[in-house]
């Protein structure tokens, strides 16, 4: 149960406002002479509220939440930039990757059990998370000509073990993080490379267009992750978009629980149905957007309308994904246009530009916009 | 003592919530003293966190306070742990 309450200050003028209809709403007058709304509903009468048929009632409790929640984690959540990168003259062909063993403490960075070059360990998690940088890093170098997750050769650094029973895996700012799940829900995150791919590519994201960590921009960086995560799945395996899986974290789910996945770029909303888990909440689509002051307004969630916009154009466009879809969504990561607090829509017209620049008028810039269609997004640029 | 944990975000982006009620409790003071610790100069606004680390919501008798991984100390460590696996 949830028992603390919320209380935010909201301007004259502001969307709140302007159809409040909660009744918990008062109308106060500011010091200043400006009326201000002050709100005190708990969170979970918001969250029941914002999910009722009524927009009267559903529409202020969303963006509630969402102000709520925005106001309470604003956070510069991705703004380690250039630590520790070697100068450009130096950077490698080859990736230079230390994996550590926080032998289940949750102690960073834990002890170096294999370095690079060195022979594979007995101890197959540290081995798999070795292989699994390896692959990112070719991915990104051969495919899209990036050196490192910097461009500049940055060392890969990743702690394995973390924790006792722990279920996640993360990107601190300098290092990716695994944990061995607790054998009951989650088996050891190191499991999927896709999810290795995914945490690397919060790597990428935040040396490049270093998207913030909320709401849409949220949702896209996470969004990023999970097609480049797939796509190094994809890349190790040599599929063709027509025989990927679209999974994120196959084979990370206890045999116990009812699911294939975490997510699904195929099917957003499919990839589990469990007792203990609940249902798989990503929408596919704009018309099933979920608002939420949660997971920083749901960043794991609504990923799943831009995840299944890049499945769609990349599976119109066929061939390995990486060629065509994938150099796309490299080309607005990372060419300087995309602002850290990109919507959806934003980033949908600088898919379809990139697409003119690097292929011309034709087929993919096509696919692209008939794919961002299909998810309720207009991509058209005009241009 | 209400000790309640909310855990949001991580790489699943699935929510957890648990609570204990220590009265009655042979271990109340060990809870007790375990919820003192971990929450001793904590703040009520959310610390910035890292993508896909797990935020955590911590409710100790209506006074709330926010943690975010991996920069907890052992105690707080130990409290979420421990109200997750034993709270209902």
């Amino acid at each position: 149960m949830y028992h603390s309450f919320s209380v935010i200050m909201v301007a004259e003028g502001d969307s709140v406002t302007a159809d409040c209809h909660i009744a918990a709403m008062e109308s106060m007058t500011h010091s200043t002479g400006t009326p201000v709304f002050c709100t005190i509903v708990p969170p979970h009468v918001l969250d029941k509220l914002a999910r009722a048929e009524d927009p009267a009632l559903y529409r202020p409790a969303r963006r509630t939440l969402e102000r709520d929640a925005l106001q309470r984690t604003r956070r510069r959540i991705t703004t380690v930039r250039g630590c520790a990168a070697r100068t450009a003259g130096e950077a490698a062909d080859t990736p230079e990757r230390t994996i550590c063993d926080a032998e289940r403490q949750e102690q960073l960075p834990g002890r170096v059990v294999r370095s690079e070059g060195q022979e594979p360990t007995d101890d197959a998690t540290v081995n798999r998370a070795y292989t699994g940088l390896g692959a990112t890093f070719e991915l990104f170098l051969k495919e899209f000509g990036r050196k490192s997750i910097d461009g500049a050769g940055l060392p890969l650094d990743a702690t394995v073990h973390y924790g006792e029973d722990y279920g996640n895996a993360f990107w601190d700012g300098e290092r990716m993080v695994f944990g061995d799940g607790d054998g009951e829900i989650f088996l050891d995150f190191t499991l999927p490379v896709d999810v290795i791919g995914h945490e690397l590519t919060h790597g990428v994201t935040q040396y490049t267009a270093n998207l913030e960590y909320f709401g849409q921009s949220g949702a896209l960086n996470e969004s990023v992750s999970d097609v480049f995560g797939s796509l190094i799945k994809q890349y190790a395996l040599n599929q063709t978009a027509d025989r990927a899986d679209w999974l994120i974290g196959a084979g990370l789910l206890a045999p116990r629980v009812t699911g294939e996945a975490l997510r699904s770029m195929k099917a957003p909303g499919t990839a589990y149905d469990d007792d203990v888990l609940g249902k798989d909440p990503q929408p596919a689509t704009m018309d099933d957007y979920v608002h939420t002051g949660s997971d920083n307004g749901g960043v794991h969630i609504n990923s799943g309308i831009p995840n299944h916009a890049f499945y769609l154009a990349a599976t119109e466009l066929g061939g390995h994904a990486w060629e065509k879809a994938g150099q796309i969504w490299y080309d607005v990561l990372t060419g300087g246009e995309l602002a850290a607090d990109s919507d959806f829509e934003a980033f949908a017209r600088l898919t379809v530009g990139a697409a003119r620049d690097r292929f011309g008028t034709g087929a993919e810039e096509q696919a692209l916009l008939k794919a961002w269609s299909r998810v309720g997004l207009t991509a058209s640029d005009d241009g | 003592m209400r000790i309640q944990v909310k855990r949001t975000g991580g790489f699943a982006g699935i929510e957890r919530r648990a609570e204990v009620d220590t009265s009655g409790r042979p271990d109340a003071p060990e809870w007790r003293a375990l919820a003192e610790e971990a929450t001793a100069g904590s703040s009520g606004s959310p610390p910035p966190g890292v993508p896909d680390g797990f935020a955590y919501e911590v409710t100790v008798d209506g006074r709330t306070v926010h943690w975010a991984d991996p920069r907890l100390t052992p105690a707080q460590r130990e409290l979420v742990g421990r109200v997750l696996k034993e709270g209902v």
